[in-house]
């Protein structure tokens, strides 16, 4: 980062900002575990009668609304650091504590999730991939995944690592690619930017870019001596990560790096050098190249601006927050990453521009707008209109029932057409609707005072609302466009 | 008063919330609009009702209406490009592609399209009107009346949705009612009879019989 953290100025509309943005992944994570919960319990009673127990699944629930309990014991506190009222330092401790613990045991509870019944990926998910990659269609599956990141692996990868005693290997050559999905993010195409980013890796790994660009030996001269110990394949592994980055946000832009960002404001504490010496390049490094590329492609991110900020601010909080030796290793490795990264982030904007992807560019933003407004009126939004209302309603004006000709009828009501918008329009829009009101929803859901109760399933309705409308959206989005090629072909 | 094809469009460009009319997304007007009516299409969602296990439906059985959707109900989500195949006497729940929002002027009633009856199929058993105020998609309750499968693809104009101009504005419109069940519904929604208060409250014990009385 390039303020350190102990010169950091303290800016309150930031510092809330931030809580804010924490506050509401946290909410959203919960909500959409338990309602996953609550699904599987409702799924076995009906299957099994109540004979059947479930005592795992209630367990579950139990456990993570006991937390949500001891979290809203602080209900009142939250309605007011919502609403500007000042608290004193003990209490806004209380508060992000007991914030930690709701989002840890989320995530805890998460991780249990190894075997749900009658789960699977969302077909929307395969929709949205199928817009952006459509060119570069490489076959791959969507399976749903107990830890709360995504990644992609090949069954042949997998078969070269397993350890048989057989001397029959399984042969599997159609296997394909694998895309692993958060359980809790399966409802939420806002989170599903991760999937494009795995997608990266496979077109990655099937177009061989990151090889390419890497020479070892370059890699290996600028890494440092602890981390080249550690992790031999260090260098390659940023670079390929950097690569799925950059592909990710060659196809949706800027709203491609907030479900990571806002997972990692969501997190207690900074997840540390293991994670990043395993082949992550350190989130702020991301977030400094992606914006660069996405400058050279000429689109804009201020949309994101104010998360892009609330993420500087909580990187450097919680950099604060680790052991000296600890911050020193993670500054070691994001001054590495950056010295290998930065002289090759050229070549490989150059070879993911080369992949014949449809590019996001600044107009998408500008048309995502439009539909942001849209789905604050809580319709789908898959699709516009080419042609502007004036426009139309002064043919319909002109039109005059016993003089018009069919065809001059027809060409009036052509300008009620629609054409379906990219996915990843779908998304900007999406994420732009969620920046711009889930702090209003914050402050219905939290109260505040004596008799007025927070009540959780405010924020809750309004997520499920959200994706049932984002959903909606990819799908018709999808279908409209098998439509127009249909009535093309006829 | 019926909404002609020219007063549909007027309503779907209106300016005014309070008279405008969303149907979204409208892929081919030409292909859509009949004098009265508007062509509405099928969507990728199906629920069909399983029978193998049940007797008969007896809503106070189970007032879960979601839990019913699980025991009774198999869901199917198709790709745009696959098809679902209706059977003789089989009867399942779609859903319209398209998205309403009606205004609290008007009401709506969805039927089928004379092409597709003719091969059998009905795309309501009861339920076609839709009430001033709805927003969603509007249900469709698929049966095939013929001998034949009939072949169902997302995208195909299965129905046509006409409106109705209401003499004066309602004074409780859907999105206000009381117990207003699938406002804003955007995939199809089973039955949720089970939470119309009076099948959810208890039944009145029955008498009782004296015959195995100790």
């Amino acid at each position: 980062m390039s303020v350190t953290p102990e010169v950091r100025p303290v800016d309150p509309a930031l510092e809330r900002r931030r809580f804010l943005y924490v506050l509401s992944e946290a909410l959203e994570k919960f909500s959409r575990l338990r309602r996953i919960l609550k699904r599987q319990q409702v799924f076995i009673r009906a299957e099994h009668g109540e004979e059947m127990s479930v005592t795992a699944v209630d367990e579950l629930i139990d456990y993570l609304e006991e937390h949500c309990e001891m979290f809203l014991g602080n209900s009142d506190r939250v309605a007011h650091l919502l609403r500007g009222k000042q608290l004193n330092e003990a209490e806004i401790k209380a508060v992000h504590r007991s914030l930690g613990i709701l989002t840890v045991h989320t995530l805890q509870v998460h991780e249990l999730l190894l075997l749900l019944p009658r789960e699977a990926a969302r077909p929307q998910a395969s929709f949205l991939l199928k817009d952006c990659f459509g060119s570069k269609d490489l076959k791959a599956s969507i399976v749903l995944t107990n830890l709360f990141s995504a990644y992609e692996y090949r069954f042949e990868d997998i078969l070269e690592k397993v350890n048989v005693e057989q001397e029959e290997r399984l042969t599997l050559t159609q296997g394909g690619n694998v895309l692993c999905q958060a359980f809790g993010d399966k409802d939420n195409p806002l989170a599903w930017a991760v999937l494009a980013h795995e997608y990266g890796h496979v077109l990655d790994d099937h177009d061989q870019i990151s090889k390419k660009i890497l020479q070892p030996d370059r890699a290996a001269g600028q890494t440092d001596e602890s981390t080249r110990e550690a992790e031999p394949d260090w260098g390659a592994a940023v670079v390929a990560e950097t690569v799925a980055d950059f592909i990710a946000a060659h196809v949706l832009g800027p709203a491609s790096l907030m479900p990571i960002l806002f997972v990692e404001m969501m997190y207690p504490k900074l997840r540390g050098v293991s994670r990043t010496s395993a082949g992550h390049p350190p989130t702020p490094v991301r977030v400094r190249l992606v914006s660069g590329y996405l400058r050279e492609l000429g689109v804009s991110t201020s949309d994101f601006d104010p998360v892009l900020e609330a993420y500087e601010l909580d990187y450097a909080r919680k950099l604060q927050d680790l052991g000296k030796v600890e911050r020193a290793r993670l500054e070691g490795i994001e001054t590495g990453a950056e010295k290998l990264l930065s002289p090759l982030a050229k070549a490989i904007a150059l070879s993911v521009g080369t992949l014949g992807l449809r590019r996001f560019e600044d107009q998408n933003i500008g048309r995502a707008r439009a539909l942001q407004e849209t789905l604050a009126s809580r319709q789908p939004i898959s699709s516009c209109r080419s042609r502007g209302e004036g426009e139309i309603s002064a043919g319909l004006s002109a039109l005059k029932a016993g003089e018009a000709t069919p065809s001059q009828v027809y060409e009036v009501l052509a300008g009620l057409d629609e054409v379906p918008v990219p996915g990843s329009e779908i998304l900007t829009a999406g994420w732009l609707y969620r920046l711009s009101s889930f702090e209003d929803v914050l402050m219905k859901t939290f109260l505040g005072g004596a008799e007025r109760k927070t009540d959780l399933e405010v924020y809750s309705n309004y997520a499920e609302k959200t994706d049932g409308l984002l959903l909606k959206s990819l799908e018709l989005a999808d279908v409209h466009a098998e439509v127009l090629r249909r009535l093309k072909l006829a | 008063m019926l909404l002609s094809d020219i007063d549909i469009a007027r309503r779907l460009v209106d300016p005014d919330p309070q008279r405008r009319l969303v149907v979204t997304p409208i892929i081919s007007a030409k292909e859509q609009f009949g004098p009265s009516s508007l062509d509405v299409r099928l969507s990728t969602d199906f629920q069909r009702l399983e029978n193998m296990n049940r007797s008969h439906i007896d809503l106070n059985e189970r007032p879960a209406a979601e839990e019913k959707v699980y025991q009774e109900g198999k869901r199917i989500i198709l790709a745009a490009n696959e098809s679902f195949f209706l059977h003789p006497d089989e009867f399942v729940l779609a859903s319209t592609l398209e998205f309403f929002r009606l205004p609290d002027d008007l009401a709506g009633r969805i039927e089928g399209r004379s092409s597709w009856g003719r091969n059998g199929l009905l795309v309501h058993a009861t339920a076609g009107f839709v009430d001033p105020g709805f927003a969603g998609v509007l249900t469709f309750e698929l049966s095939n009346a013929g001998r034949l499968p009939i072949k169902l693809t997302p995208g195909l104009r299965i129905g046509q949705v006409c409106f109705f101009k209401m003499l004066s504005r309602c004074l409780v419109p859907y999105y206000a009612k009381h117990g207003a069940k699938y406002f804003e519904a955007t995939t199809v929604e089973a039955s949720k009879a089970a939470y119309d208060p009076e099948v959810s409250a208890p039944a009145i014990s029955a008498p009782k019989d004296t015959n195995n009385a100790p």
